[in-house]
C-alpha cells in the first residue's frame, strides 16, 4: 500500500516509458504489455518520473486543471495504486519526494486519469528486451 | 503415425555490415544445417572491411548482394527481393543457427498448414566480455528467451501479405514486423527450443544500449495505438 507521501520511483529495470505530445506510453519488458496514459494521466506520469509523492502530484494537478482538490486528490491516489498493482512503479522507501515544478497559467479541463492496458501484442514485446544497462 | 513429410526451399538472408570478424561462423552455421538445400544470400550493407574477401571465400554457395549503407531492416528487404525459397528466414553476420533450425522449423510448418510464422528460443553468448558474461550470468539476459528475426522462418507468401521490414528501424525492424503480421491475422508458432545462439561483443553491445532501441519500440508503439484511435478505440 503506497502511502500519499512516499517517493514514487519508476520500475526502470523492467518499464521503458515515453512521454509523447502528452501522452504517456509505457512498456513492461518482462511481461509484453503496454500501457497508455493521456492527457492528466501523462501529466501525472511525468511527475512520477520526476520522483514527486501522491500528494503534491495531487496538489500540482488541482492546481493546473479545473477540479476540486478532494477529486484531483482521490484521483491520483487511484490511478498510483494501479500502476503500482501493474508493477510499473514503486516506492523507494523515503517519504517526500520532490516538490512538483507547477506548469503555467490558466486551468485546463479536466478529465479523470485513466490506465488503459494493451495485452494483444504481449509475447511479441516481450522478445529480446533492451539489455540492461552497465549501471544497472 | 509418422510425421508428416516436410520440404520446400528455404531462403536464408544475412545483411551484414563490417562484420568480416564473425561472418564466415555465422554461414557456417547455415551451410551446416540438417536440411538442405538452403539458398543463402548475403547482403553486404556496404561495408568497408574485409567482408566482401570473406564472401568470396564462399563462391557459389552463397549469394552476395552489395549496396550503399541502409541499415539492416533494408538489407533484408534487399535480401528478400532476389530471394526464390517458399520460406524465409533471417540470420545476422554475428550469430549462429542451431544445426538442426531449419529442420525443425519446417517440419513445425509440415504438421501445422495454418502456420504462417515460426519463431524459437535464442540464446545469447559473450565473446571478450568476460566482465559483463560473469555480471550477467544469473539473470534473463543469459537464459534463452523468445528471439525476434534471428528465429524467425515465415511462408514467403505470408511475408508479402505483410510487406517489408521498415527501414526507418534500425534496431527493432522485426519487432515492427511481427506486430503487423499478428495485426494482419497470421498464426504463429513457437518452437520452445534454442535454435539461434546470438552473440554478444563490445560493437553490439553498446549499440543495443544506445537510446535508438527503446526508441524504436515507442514508434512501434505508437503507430500501434494510433491505428487504436483510428478505429474510434
Amino acid at each position: 500500500m503506497i502511502d500519499s507521501k512516499d517517493t514514487l520511483a519508476i520500475r526502470r529495470r523492467e518499464v521503458a516509458a515515453k512521454v509523447i505530445d502528452g501522452e504517456a506510453i509505457l512498456i513492461n519488458l518482462s511481461t509484453g504489455q503496454y500501457y497508455s496514459m493521456g492527457d492528466v494521466g501523462g501529466r501525472v506520469w511525468s511527475l512520477i518520473e520526476q520522483s514527486c509523492n501522491s500528494e503534491g502530484i495531487a496538489t500540482a494537478i488541482a492546481a493546473e486543471y479545473d477540479v476540486p482538490a478532494a477529486t484531483a486528490a482521490a484521483d491520483v491516489a487511484e490511478l498510483v495504486a494501479e500502476l503500482a498493482a501493474e508493477n510499473l512503479i514503486e516506492t523507494n522507501g523515503a517519504v517526500g519526494g520532490a516538490t512538483p515544478v507547477a506548469r503555467s497559467s490558466s486551468k485546463a479541463a479536466y478529465s479523470k486519469p485513466a490506465l488503459s492496458k494493451f495485452s494483444d501484442m504481449a509475447e511479441i514485446f516481450a522478445m529480446d528486451p533492451p539489455l540492461p544497462g552497465l549501471a544497472q | 503415425m509418422s510425421e508428416p513429410s516436410y520440404s520446400g526451399l528455404v531462403t536464408c538472408v544475412i545483411p551484414v555490415f563490417n562484420g568480416e570478424r564473425y561472418l564466415a561462423e555465422a554461414l557456417d552455421s547455415v551451410l551446416a544445417q540438417t536440411h538442405s538445400p538452403i539458398e543463402i544470400i548475403v547482403v553486404d550493407d556496404g561495408s568497408t572491411d574485409g567482408t566482401p574477401d570473406v564472401l568470396a571465400g564462399y563462391g557459389g554457395d552463397v549469394r552476395s548482394v552489395r549496396q550503399a549503407n541502409a541499415g539492416p531492416a533494408a538489407a533484408r528487404n534487399r535480401g528478400v527481393a532476389d530471394a526464390r525459397g517458399e520460406y524465409l528466414a533471417f540470420l545476422d553476420s554475428d550469430d549462429l543457427w542451431a544445426l538442426s533450425k531449419t529442420e525443425v522449423q519446417l517440419r513445425r510448418f509440415a504438421s501445422h498448414p495454418g502456420l504462417s510464422v515460426c519463431t524459437s528460443l535464442m540464446q545469447n553468448f559473450w565473446v571478450d566480455l568476460a566482465d559483463e558474461e560473469a555480471r550477467m550470468k544469473d539473470t534473463e539476459v543469459a537464459r534463452p528467451q523468445a528471439g525476434p528475426s534471428q528465429t524467425l522462418m515465415v511462408r514467403r507468401a505470408a511475408f508479402d501479405r505483410v510487406g517489408p521490414f521498415d527501414p526507418t528501424l534500425r534496431h527493432r525492424d522485426a519487432h515492427d514486423w511481427l506486430v503487423r503480421a499478428r495485426a494482419a491475422g497470421l498464426q504463429f508458432g513457437q518452437v520452445n527450443e534454442v535454435l539461434v545462439r546470438r552473440r554478444l561483443h563490445a560493437n553490439n553491445l553498446s549499440r543495443s544500449r544506445g537510446a535508438g532501441d527503446t526508441d524504436d519500440l515507442f514508434a512501434i508503439l505508437r503507430k500501434k495505438l494510433a491505428a487504436r484511435d483510428a478505429l474510434g478505440r
